[in-house]
């Protein structure tokens, strides 16, 4: 293939891409403390050997997790937590600690807070915590204090990952690097933070991605059509 | 494309959000019904390019690649276990609990199961049993002379008689709590059974340890709201078409695609 067609494709393939996260963040429009992706595209364009011959493809570089804060729903619930600022809840997944902002918690058979997807929710120091048994009046203020009858039982973990973090199985953050406490962030009772997906913006990048798609197609065919009208024109000059 | 499979599961969530919904709004009027949540996370990533990777013409590290989620799925149905609004009723054996607690009634295959309905009644042979005819646990007979019977919050049953000035205790009745009642296995007809999830059944006296007390001539309304139901139906609708516009899209980048010579 040509470098026209090859820059292309490279094109073609990057708003698959995008198109294939555009219909994440729209699956994901509901899902308690998820936070949309993004796709950064860059050019890339390289000299060759071949003296005056360059080669040039659009790549898409990297994704990004947008941070804006997503909205909150009241449930009332005390166990339901949201958070305000950068942090993140630590809960102790299979291989290690991950991280996540589902604020949705309660207790499991022997007491322990646990996500929704059953993942113990860990405290400052890194620990299990484990509700006392028969604790009626729950509360969690906004340090973090988890208090059960009027009294401390523990306080939650906050905390803040640096940028290599990625999101794994069960869409829960790991992070090679290192992990730091975020006291600052502050924590929500009674309160879930919903997606921060927003359906018009969404939609109109699906548009976008879709029209540049098509757009791509026309070019490529164009591309076709003037390789084919030079290779007859060569033909038949004598 | 991943797209339309991502957009599939979007659309089965959806539909699970309906399914979900429509049995809120079809027992709002059920006795003792506690409304149901569908909680959705999102499904794994695939790591498209990896985070750290050195990029080849510059030499710079990549902060965070580039990650694809794969979607939604379920992750639970969780069940709103705040306490209903009480009705007055002119039951003498209409029982509401008040607070945390669940009656403990005897099924014919000798297995336990657990129940905040309180509308109960009494079998031909007097045995206080559910509106569905299991014994309520412990069993507590009322005897055909009994001219009134009156239930007090601690559970105690009494009874009157007759040419009696005191009221005779027949028995009391005990409230299980469980320390996860969100795991608790719905059975149908307002009955729940423990999992692992749930914990065993404590069982203990009425207003105590945290449990509630029983109010009798209440019923506990169902907690659902149907107001908030109905918006979050619509919601799931327009959600629903959201997915399926990305889908229609996709189709047509693919069509495209085929166009090609």
């Amino acid at each position: 293939m040509d470098n026209p067609s090859l820059a292309l494709l490279s094109h073609q393939t990057g708003l698959q891409r995008r198109v294939d996260i555009v219909a994440n963040n729209i699956a994901n429009a509901g899902t308690t403390g998820f936070r949309r992706e993004g796709l950064v595209f860059a050019s890339r364009v390289e000299r060759l050997d071949v003296p005056g011959r360059r080669f040039a493809m659009t790549e898409d570089r990297m994704s990004f997790t947008d941070p804006t804060a997503g909205g909150l729903t009241v449930t009332g619930n005390p166990l339901d937590m949201a958070l305000d600022g950068d942090g993140l809840f630590a809960v102790q997944a299979g291989t290690g600690v991950a991280y996540t902002r589902d604020g949705r918690f309660m207790p499991d058979a022997e007491g322990r807070l646990v996500t929704a997807t059953g993942h113990p929710v860990l405290d400052e120091g890194g620990a299990p915590i484990v509700l006392p048994p028969g604790a009626e009046a729950l509360a969690v203020s906004a340090d973090g204090t988890l208090s059960a009858d009027g009294e401390a039982v523990a306080v939650i973990g906050r905390y803040r990952v640096d940028a290599g973090a990625r999101r794994g199985a069960d869409g829960l953050i790991t992070t090679a690097g290192a992990a730091g406490p975020a006291p600052d962030t502050r924590v929500l009772g009674g309160h879930i933070e919903n997606a921060n997906v927003n359906p018009v913006r969404e939609l109109t990048d699906l548009i976008e991605a879709q029209r540049a798609y098509e757009r791509g197609q026309s070019m490529i065919e164009g591309e076709d059509e003037r390789l084919r009208r030079a290779a007859e024109r060569l033909a038949r000059e004598p | 494309m991943k797209a339309m499979q991502i957009a599939a599961t979007g659309m089965q969530a959806q539909q699970t959000r309906v399914n979900v919904i429509a049995n809120n709004i079809a027992n709002s009027d059920t006795t003792a019904y506690h409304a149901r949540r569908a909680e959705f996370a999102d499904l794994m990533y695939q790591q498209e390019r990896r985070a750290g990777t050195v990029s080849s013409d510059t030499g710079t590290v990549l902060p965070t690649g580039v990650q694809v989620g794969l979607g939604v799925r379920g992750a639970a149905i969780a069940m709103d276990t705040s306490q209903g609004s009480l009705r007055q009723t002119t039951g003498d054996l209409d029982v509401a609990i008040e607070g945390r607690g669940y009656l403990e009634i005897a099924l014919p295959d000798g297995t336990a199961a657990y129940t905040r309905d309180g509308a109960l009644k009494r079998s031909p042979d007097g045995v206080i049993v559910t509106a569905e005819g299991y014994p309520v646990q412990p069993e507590i007979t009322i005897p055909e002379d009994a001219l009134q019977v009156s239930i007090n919050g601690a559970g105690e049953v009494w009874a009157y008689f007759a040419g009696e000035a005191q009221a005779t205790q027949l028995g009391r009745f005990g409230l299980a709590t469980f320390i996860n009642e969100k795991g608790l296995e719905a059975r149908g007809g307002n009955l729940f059974v423990p999992t692992t999830a749930s914990g065993d059944a404590e069982m203990g006296d009425a207003g105590t340890d945290g449990r509630g007390t029983l109010r009798q001539g209440y019923l506990e309304e169902s907690s659902v709201d149907v107001v908030a139901e109905i918006t979050s139906l619509i919601e799931a609708q327009r959600s629903y078409e959201m997915n399926s516009k990305v889908i229609s899209a996709v189709d047509e980048m693919l069509a495209a695609t085929n166009r090609v010579r």
